[in-house]
Parts: C-alpha cells; sequence; structure tokens
C-alpha cells in the first residue's frame, strides 16, 4: 500500500473515531432516549385518579309545601296552576325509530276515587288537586297522586289523536263539554313510598300506576319514578306571590296494560311537570 | 388474537430484560477517558463488570423461559410456547456473555443488547416519519425504564458480589 493511501485511511479512520467517539455516543443516547420520553410523555391512555368522594354533596332545605284548602288568597296553601304545567309522554316510533311524543290536555293532581269516576259537564277541573304533600326534608310524609283523561292525549295530529289514539288505547272519543273520568279514560298514580335520591338532591319515589288500558277492568303496576323539587320562589310584582315545581319523570310497559299498537314501543316515558303558586 | 399482538407482547419482554443495558454501557464508556482520574477509574472497573451483570440478567432471562416451558422442555413446545422463537434464540444467547471470550472486551453484551435496544429505535423512527402514534412509543418507554433499572439492579449486584469476594481474598 502506498503512503498516500495509507494516510487517507488513517485519515477517514480519524473522522469515523470522532464521529463515533464515546461522548457522541452518549449524546446521541441521551438525545434519542430523552426525546422518545417526553414524546411518550402523555396523559392520554393513563387511568383517571379516583374520585375524592363518591358521595355528591346535596343540601336540601326544610320545605314544607301543602295544598290545605286551595283557599283563593292564602299563602300558605298551595295550589297546582294547571295552565302552566303539563304531563308529555314520548314513546319510540315503531319501536326503534325516534321518539313520538305528545302530551295529555286534561290531568290533575288528585287521588280519584271510584266514586269520582264519571263524566263532569265542567271545563273547569273536575276535581280538587289536593292529594299531594311535599316535605323537602322529610320524604316519608311525602306523597303525591295524580290523573290523565287518556283521550285527551295531543300529538298535534288531530287525525290520529281522535282516531288511532282512541282505538289503540282502549278509551272513548273526547266530549269537548265534559270532564271524562270514566274508568276506561283514566289512567292515575299514587305514591307508595318517596325516599331520598343518593345521588342527586332528588327523591325516588315509588308508584302505582292504575288503568284499564285496553284490558277488559283496570290493573295496578308498582313502577319506579324519579322526582325533582324546584325551589320556591318569589315572583316580584304589585302582587308578588311564591311558586315552586315538581317534576316527576317514570317508565312503564304499555303491553302490560293490552296495547297492542305497534306503531310505538313497548316503554313508554312520562314526564310531569307541575307547578305551583300560593296566589 | 392476532398473532402480531402476541410477538408484540413478547418483543416488549425482550425489551425489557436486555435494552437498558446499551444505555448503561454508553454512559460508563463516556466517562473512561475522563480527565478526573477517579471517575475514569470507577468507570473502568464498572465497565469491566458489566459482562457479569449482562450474564446475571441473562440467567434471569433463561429462568423466565424455562418457568414458560414447564414442565415439556422439547423443541416442540418452545416453538409452540413462543411466536417469535427467533428473538427468543437470540435473546437466549445473552447467556454466552459468560464465556471468557466473549466477555473480555464486553462488545458481545452490547451488539447484544443493541439488538432489543434497536426495536426501540425502529418505534422511534416509525414514529419521526409518521407511520406510528405516541402509543408504541410511550410502551416502549415503560419497558425501557424498567430494562434500566433491571440491568442496574444486576450491576449492583455483580458489584457488591466483587465487593465481597475481594474483602475475603484479603
Amino acid at each position: 500500500m502506498n503512503p498516500s493511501n495509507k494516510s487517507k485511511i488513517s485519515k477517514q479512520l480519524n473522522i469515523m473515531d470522532k464521529l463515533f467517539s464515546k461522548q457522541t455516543l452518549l449524546a446521541l443516547l441521551v438525545l434519542i432516549t430523552s426525546s422518545a420520553y417526553i414524546i411518550s410523555c402523555t396523559k392520554k391512555n393513563e387511568i383517571l385518579p379516583s374520585p375524592v368522594n363518591n358521595n355528591p354533596i346535596i343540601t336540601r332545605g326544610s320545605a314544607v309545601l301543602l295544598p290545605g284548602n286551595m283557599t283563593t288568597g292564602n299563602v300558605n296553601e298551595w295550589k297546582l296552576d294547571k295552565v302552566h304545567s303539563n304531563v308529555m309522554w314520548s314513546s319510540n316510533y315503531m319501536g326503534s325509530a325516534g321518539f313520538l311524543t305528545g302530551r295529555f290536555n286534561q290531568f290533575g293532581m288528585h287521588d280519584v276515587t271510584t266514586a269520582e269516576m264519571i263524566k263532569y259537564n265542567t271545563k273547569a277541573q273536575p276535581v280538587k288537586d289536593t292529594s299531594w304533600a311535599f316535605y323537602e326534608n322529610d320524604p316519608s310524609k311525602t306523597y303525591i297522586s295524580g290523573y290523565v283523561q287518556i283521550n285527551t292525549s295531543n300529538t298535534g295530529e288531530p287525525g290520529r289523536d281522535a282516531g288511532c289514539n282512541v282505538s289503540n288505547l282502549g278509551t272513548v272519543a273526547i266530549d269537548t263539554s265534559a270532564q271524562n273520568l270514566m274508568v276506561n279514560n283514566l289512567a292515575k298514580i299514587r305514591s307508595t313510598k318517596v325516599e331520598f335520591d343518593p345521588l342527586s338532591a332528588g327523591y325516588i319515589v315509588t308508584l302505582n300506576l292504575t288503568w284499564q288500558g285496553k284490558l277488559g277492568a283496570p290493573i295496578t303496576k308498582s313502577i319506579i319514578g324519579k322526582m325533582k323539587y324546584v325551589k320556591r320562589s318569589t315572583i316580584a310584582g304589585t302582587a308578588p306571590y311564591d311558586v315552586f315545581g315538581l317534576q316527576l319523570l317514570f317508565q312503564f310497559n304499555c303491553r302490560d296494560f293490552g296495547v297492542t299498537s305497534t306503531s310505538i314501543a313497548d316503554n313508554i316515558n312520562i314526564e310531569c311537570n307541575m307547578n305551583f303558586n300560593n296566589k | 388474537m392476532d398473532d402480531s399482538i402476541l410477538i408484540y407482547f413478547e418483543r416488549l419482554e425482550l425489551m425489557a430484560f436486555f435494552s437498558g443495558y446499551v444505555a448503561i454501557y454508553i454512559f460508563l464508556n463516556a466517562f473512561t477517558n475522563s480527565k478526573k482520574t477517579r471517575l475514569s477509574k470507577t468507570s473502568k472497573r464498572l465497565l469491566s463488570l458489566l459482562p457479569y451483570s449482562y450474564t446475571l440478567t441473562a440467567i434471569l432471562f433463561w429462568g423466565y423461559v424455562l418457568r414458560n416451558l414447564f414442565p415439556e422442555y422439547t423443541v416442540h413446545h418452545y416453538l409452540a410456547q413462543f411466536n417469535a422463537p427467533f428473538w427468543q434464540l437470540i435473546a437466549l444467547a445473552s447467556i454466552l456473555s459468560w464465556v471468557p471470550i466473549f466477555r473480555k472486551k464486553g462488545y458481545y453484551s452490547l451488539l447484544h443488547s443493541l439488538f432489543f435496544f434497536g426495536f426501540l429505535l425502529i418505534d422511534f423512527y416509525y414514529f419521526i416519519i409518521g407511520n406510528n402514534g405516541p402509543e408504541l412509543l410511550q410502551n416502549d418507554m415503560k419497558v425501557f425504564t424498567d430494562s434500566l433499572l433491571l440491568n442496574l439492579s444486576t450491576l449492583i449486584v455483580i458489584v457488591v458480589i466483587r465487593a465481597f469476594s475481594v474483602k475475603i481474598k484479603g
């Protein structure tokens, strides 16, 4: 090998030595591993820390709200503001599509007895809305009752409301001059137990739902619902007054009551928004 | 389950045993030429012990493999047990770092562990060119950290044994 070639090779080796010197290797290692650590330092797949407390902080007041005799002007007696309340239902159309919804035009908060299951020739509330009591901090004393007139279901489609609704639900055509609380047109609820909801400020309500539906006679099913108290507040004005609300949500299986229509799902959701005032 | 995920798990296992050694080796090697003679001496001494610590890691790996094969130590069972038998075989070859000819310079153990460190480099490369998300790298770095700790532990064990043997020999 001639000397010039030899020096060329030694030069190249020198460069290689410098390129892969111990310090360069260390620098490379630090560079690669620290970059990889930084890149991988994502909390995306980290398991979330356990909650500090599984018990939500629930504060309840001590409101006691009773209907009394619903005497006008008595601020201690609470009246159902029927005009500003509603009972709505919803069910998946055909059992699988989006919600089919409606509301009942006629309803009340009265525990309708068998003797009261008649037709009333009035356009006002046929029976007093006094079958309820609400104790915010003592659910054992709280109770609610209510009813709807089935043939007043309003889906916004008069043809359906006065047509298949009547036949599918086993009721009779609406009589606009009367309030029909007869057995085949009445669905009613009555609470049997009210408890605190451990997960919210609401209440768990066990209800008896009584309805004839398409059956030969009314039957009663026990169901569980959830009730929310919308706190009492004052409406300012020349004659200030107070209002509060109770919202009740529950579901039932319409097949239990002989309803066979496949236009609606088995499960029917009911939402009752009751507003009260002390005018 | 797809075999590829099982192969991936095996790859992580192998990385957990051997990939951290490279970092320790390069780290110690960088200080062998230090002007501080004490640091340089310590690094050289530790570097000379590294093949032994690698052998200890290899023994641990052999134990792990033998435990997986228990009670049937046959080639057939070996092939059935592991989804990447070739990699396993390379990993098992780590025990050769105990053989004096390979142990003397320590290059064998470095080359051997570089093979498994290479998995990390490949994932890093694929991340840079955008083929992989950070998830694979995240797994790699967790395993690499474990491997660093394992190889450091084996080195500490060897240092302690060495210190004892020197003391006993007086």
